[in-house]
């Protein structure tokens, strides 16, 4: 054991100018059996002595602490054991100027009392060095995770990008020519390496706006303008499919928002490529609409699945699919929680309304920019 | 064929492409040779400064990380050279740091694109409006 803290009294201080060992050098062997300090931790009992060489001794010579137990004037050394969670965390000594039969209840009361409160606040601190300790590792864990997926994801690019290039060499005609079935296959195969390349991207997107590294070009952008070009990039896919789309701009809108141009771009595209790949008929509508003066919103409504109550809930985290969206079409389950963090990020709010087997509308809302 | 028809034929573009992994040298040579090209290939930083500065290249297609010289120190030191600045590059990496990104433009790149996001017919077609033809 060795000793941790003493009271800043004058009678303190005066035993320590004449202690010839240094306090904090001032150490007893746990195996010094009949020693109070470690009788008191060992057996969980009080000790009362009227000789402080009991308390101290092996370190130093028991005629040192008889002659500062003089000087001092200590007449009686009571021994605590500290305990907490009936574990002993070591030992108080409270060295009294009076004889034992001198001290009243009350006395004794503060001094349990004192002791008590010694042994939770050293329980705290080790609680708190623990937690920190976790804290910390939990910290450099989440630290490695995103190191991992980074370089996960880079190396995975070099052959994605091998595959998705010679695939599209052959598609193209460059190693003679191809029929159109084989054409067919390898379109195929290109989709699903495109998927595994969006995939990557998204997860390294995500890392980046999570982490902060993710640079923003902010700048004022016509919402409907942008809102258009995305139209145009999926009007023949929903056509294709049977779909009516149509996009509303009421005359006379305002709307200017203060984002980053390629940012509102894919959260335009991701809200109406959703929209497009989970509707099979029916139609899908873009509206835009001015809710407030300061706001501009954003709806693309759709008659798609339809969303439970209990999937919307987990919609916007991380890796998260509905069950029917799922099984239908293999999406990595970023896309909305990107959307999300880039519509917050742009000071707005993301929201949807939802009814199984009718349809969905997903919604953002942004400030206009003064 | 004689010597008046070679003096004849348009000297093809001499594309320099620095690049470490083997499978994307074959990728790229393959279809830039297969686009009137002529390709010549350095396997590192290094070696690629100096093919730069040693041979007629019109354009340079520049990976980041490779080792010796990483991609980007490989551009400093291009434009350095009077010889060397003149020289179009375009910088091709699977890694998208903005950071690189950046400074790739500022140190004279006509782009920085992630490899991944583009076929090699579409990385023939930034080349050719580069070189206007």
């Amino acid at each position: 054991m060795e000793r941790i803290s003493i009271s800043k009294t004058q009678a303190a201080e005066k035993a320590l100018q004449e202690t010839p060992i240094p306090f904090s050098k001032i150490e007893v062997p746990l195996t010094a059996e009949e020693n109070l300090l470690v009788m008191a931790a060992n057996n969980k009992k009080i000790y009362v002595t009227k000789d402080l060489s009991d308390v101290l001794f092996p370190a130093g010579n028991r005629d040192t602490w008889r002659d500062i137990q003089k000087v001092c004037g200590i007449k009686t050394s009571v021994v605590y054991p500290i305990i907490s969670r009936n574990r002993s965390l070591g030992s108080m000594i409270f060295s009294l100027s009076k004889n034992e039969n001198e001290i009243s209840d009350q006395e004794w009361e503060v001094l349990a009392g004192f002791t008590n409160a010694v042994g939770i606040a050293l329980e705290n601190a080790s609680l708190y060095k623990r937690l920190h300790l976790a804290n910390q590792k939990l910290k450099d864990l989440d630290k490695q995770k995103d190191e991992f997926i980074s370089v996960a994801a880079h190396e995975l690019r070099a052959p994605m990008t091998a595959i998705k290039g010679f695939l599209s060499m052959i598609m193209e005609g460059d190693a003679g020519k191809v029929n159109d079935k084989v054409k067919d296959y390898l379109s195929e195969a290109v989709q699903g390496n495109d998927r595994l390349i969006r995939l990557v991207n998204n997860m390294l997107n995500v890392a980046r706006i999570e982490e902060g590294r993710m640079v923003y070009k902010m700048g004022n952008v016509n919402l409907s303008k942008a809102t258009q070009t995305v139209f145009k990039e999926y009007e023949l896919e929903a056509q294709k499919k049977g779909l009516k789309i149509s996009l509303n701009i009421p005359s006379g809108l305002m709307d200017r928002v203060y984002v980053d141009q390629d940012r509102i771009h894919e959260v335009i595209s991701n809200l109406v490529s959703n929209a497009v790949k989970y509707t099979d008929k029916g139609f899908v509508s873009i509206n835009l609409s001015q809710p407030d003066k300061q706001t501009v919103k954003l709806e693309v409504k759709d008659t798609g699945l339809g969303i439970s109550q209990e999937e919307q809930k987990k919609l916007f985290e991380k890796f998260t699919q509905t069950s029917s969206g799922a099984g239908k079409q293999m999406g990595s389950g970023l896309g909305l929680y990107i959307t999300k963090l880039l519509v917050e990020k742009f000071g707005g709010k993301l929201g949807l309304e939802s009814e199984t087997a009718k349809g969905t509308a997903f919604w953002f809302e942004l400030p206009l920019s003064s | 064929m004689t010597d008046q028809a070679i003096n004849q034929t348009p000297k093809k573009p001499l594309i320099l492409l620095i690049e470490d992994d083997s499978l994307l040298i074959k990728m790229y040579k393959a279809k830039f040779i297969a686009e009137g090209f002529e390709v010549i290939v350095a396997e590192e930083g290094e070696s690629g400064l100096k093919m730069a500065l040693e041979n007629p290249v019109s354009f340079i297609i520049l990976d980041v990380m490779m080792p010796k010289l990483s991609g980007l120190e490989v551009l400093e030191k291009l434009r350095q050279d009077p010889k060397g600045k003149i020289i179009p590059v375009v910088v091709l990496s699977n890694l998208d740091q903005e950071e690189k990104s950046k400074k790739a433009v500022q140190l004279g790149a006509k782009e920085f694109l992630v490899k991944a996001n583009f076929t090699p017919a579409q990385i023939v077609e930034k080349v050719r409006k580069y070189l206007g033809s």
